[in-house]
């Protein structure tokens, strides 16, 4: 266990070298870095100077070589705009934004569950397939026009809730939606296949042979052997949600990561978009190598794989 | 690292390795057609495919003229001016036609950057499980990578560095969707090269790109197939939501989801501007995705239908 972790978490380093590989090739790419660097009006002198305090008048490989390690100390310099370091403007954006994305997380996995399992004991019943057909057509809906919707019906015409910012809760009621119904589609589908697949396993068909009720059977025999699978999809739809929310907090003003990253775009806040971008990648590894983590734990049948 | 290998069975067709012949796909073609959410996929998209093309002659007005007299107009069958079908945006312009020529754009960029991601794709993966441990250990280091970091956020950082541009967007686009591709198929190639079959052609002398084509290819073309039909949709949505932020097609020129773009800052005004292209997007994207399970069922008629076992490949 302790070498599948730290095996894992070396992914991290990879990653981080890797984003930040893929950052320096990217400024290097699209022109002179100081120039990218200075403010869209500095004068000669200027970008000369920052040219100089940034060693971009050093060789490129020395260049690359500080650059991840200032990276690895979560250095990504101060922000144009604000003046403050950009790490610091991240982290701060960064709760705000969990706090949109957690939620729907969790409510879809109990939605899903509940329409997997529903949909999976009647399988050929109309009721089981309409259910299907249903998250099938939602998986077509897009994310940022659901959102639209919902803020034409609700604050616009109704103005039960508003159409932007994060003052307070209610603001939270429409993104929330949205990613719910985002992650609901796919995740139930899933539940269902897999607790199909699941009905198909021998100790299922024991239990159910030996009598044992239905919904125990449900419950304690075929819902564990289809979970793992489901948890593993979860930290992947965790990635799916954020960059979900690169798009929907500018369209609803809403004060988070996604918010910063765009408005970084637009100042040419260079700092700020790499200190974010970086940030995001780790979190998401972070994620995925904890929900792996815990599939792991709750799931025998990989760890016995991992012996053999 | 993730679904693709924990999640059991089902990446596409396992069977055994079928001869590519031309009455293979023929086969392929007629199990599709055979299934109800195959014809109907077919349908639509041959409508909508058909209405793209045609849209200069089906535009009831000129889809880039401003009327400024006719500016928010609603929709004609609930009392607006001007015989707007589907109303008028801000600048006067109709909804309708806007639309019929704004699915041209696309659904160019939909096809051309799937073609061109399953092809990347395709390469990368023949060649990662071909050559297991040098080639394929390095590009699955890098899908990892990749995995870590969503599209959007490259997307949007390189607007920042190269400004905006829908090409540069496509190319991106093409060169960071191989992973799925490979992912999927990796594991196949590397059974498939260990089949009598193409020891054989090996073993006559058969040149790596010879067994790669010609012998591996066919047995791995299903899933590569499958994520090409549901890829289009999904790169329609990428589009879509990049426009939203400025980052997609450029005006003049338009898509779907660059008007969704326009229509957003005017909700209020007219909301008829923002919801039919919304319809658009998601009849087309409806469409390729009931594509992509008829072929799933039809690569694999042994599974299920409704693609629940392996979310990565919808």
């Amino acid at each position: 266990m302790l070498a599948y972790l730290a095996r894992r978490l070396g992914l991290i380093v990879f990653v981080a070298i890797g984003v930040s590989t893929l950052l320096f090739v990217l400024v290097r790419l699209s022109g002179d870095a100081a120039t990218l660097l200075a403010p869209a009006d500095a004068s000669d002198e200027v970008v000369e100077a920052i040219r100089v305090r940034h060693g971009l008048d050093q060789p490129l490989i020395v260049q690359y070589v500080n650059t991840i390690l200032a990276n690895f100390t979560l250095d990504f310099g101060q922000s144009f705009m604000f003046g403050l370091p950009a790490t610091q403007m991240v982290f701060e954006r960064l709760a705000p934004s969990l706090w949109v994305v957690l939620p729907p997380l969790l409510f879809s996995l109990v939605g899903a569950l509940s329409i997997g399992v529903y949909a999976a004991l009647r399988p050929s019943r109309l009721s089981g397939r309409a259910l299907m057909v249903l998250t099938f057509l939602f998986d077509g809906v897009p994310y940022f026009w659901l959102a639209m919707l919902l803020v034409l019906v609700f604050a616009i015409n109704m103005q039960v809730l508003p159409a932007t910012g994060n003052a307070d809760f209610s603001a939270l009621v429409i993104p929330w939606t949205v990613l719910t119904i985002y992650g609901l589609a796919t995740l139930s589908r899933l539940t269902r296949g897999q607790l199909l697949d699941s009905f198909t396993e021998g100790h299922v068909a024991t239990a159910r042979s030996k009598g044992i009720h239905p919904a125990r059977v449900l419950l304690l025999h075929a819902l564990p052997t289809a979970l793992p699978p489901i948890l593993a999809w979860l930290g992947i739809q965790f990635s799916l949600m954020f960059s979900a929310l690169l798009i929907l907090e500018p369209l609803m003003n809403y004060n988070g990561l996604g918010a910063l990253l765009v408005g970084s775009v637009s100042n040419r806040d260079f700092p700020v978009i790499q200190a974010s971008v970086f940030s995001l990648a780790v979190l998401i590894t972070l994620v995925n190598i904890l929900m792996d983590t815990i599939v792991r734990t709750v799931d025998p049948r990989l760890r016995t794989k991992v012996a053999q | 690292m993730n679904g693709a290998k924990t999640t059991p069975g089902s990446t596409g067709s396992q069977q055994a390795p079928a001869p590519r012949s031309a009455s293979r796909s023929r086969e392929i073609m007629g199990r599709v057609w055979a299934s109800p959410t195959g014809k109907i996929s077919l349908v639509m998209i041959a409508a909508l495919v058909l209405i793209a093309c045609l849209a200069d002659q089906l535009v009831t007005h000129n889809p880039t003229a401003q009327v400024l007299g006719q500016t928010n107009q609603p929709p004609s069958w609930m009392g607006g001016e001007g015989g707007h079908l589907l109303g008028s945006d801000p600048l006067g312009r109709d909804v309708f036609s806007r639309i019929l020529v704004g699915l041209r754009l696309s659904l160019l960029i939909g096809f051309l950057t799937a073609t061109a991601t399953a092809l990347i794709g395709l390469t990368l993966g023949l060649l990662a499980g071909y050559y297991e441990r040098f080639v394929g250990g390095f590009l699955m280091r890098v899908a990892d990578i990749q995995f870590a970091v969503p599209f959007a956020a490259v997307g949007i950082a390189l607007a920042a560095f190269a400004g905006p541009s829908v090409v540069l967007l496509m190319a991106v686009l093409a060169f960071w969707g191989w992973t799925n591709y490979a992912r999927t198929i990796v594991s196949l190639v590397g059974r498939t090269k260990r089949l009598d079959f193409v020891t054989a052609a090996r073993t006559t002398g058969a040149s790596p790109v010879r067994v790669l084509v010609r012998h591996i290819t066919p047995n791995v073309l299903g899933p590569v197939i499958i994520l090409w039909s549901t890829s289009v949709g999904t790169l329609i949505l990428v589009e879509s939501s990049l426009s939203l932020l400025g980052l997609g097609v450029q005006p003049p020129g338009f898509s779907l989801g660059s008007m969704l773009a326009d229509a957003q800052k005017t909700l209020r005004l007219s909301w008829w501007a923002a919801v039919f292209p919304g319809m658009g997007i998601t009849l087309v994207v409806i469409a390729f995705n009931l594509l992509g399970d008829a072929l799933r069922d039809a690569f694999n008629p042994a599974l299920g239908s409704m693609s629940e076992h392996d979310p990565e490949l919808t």
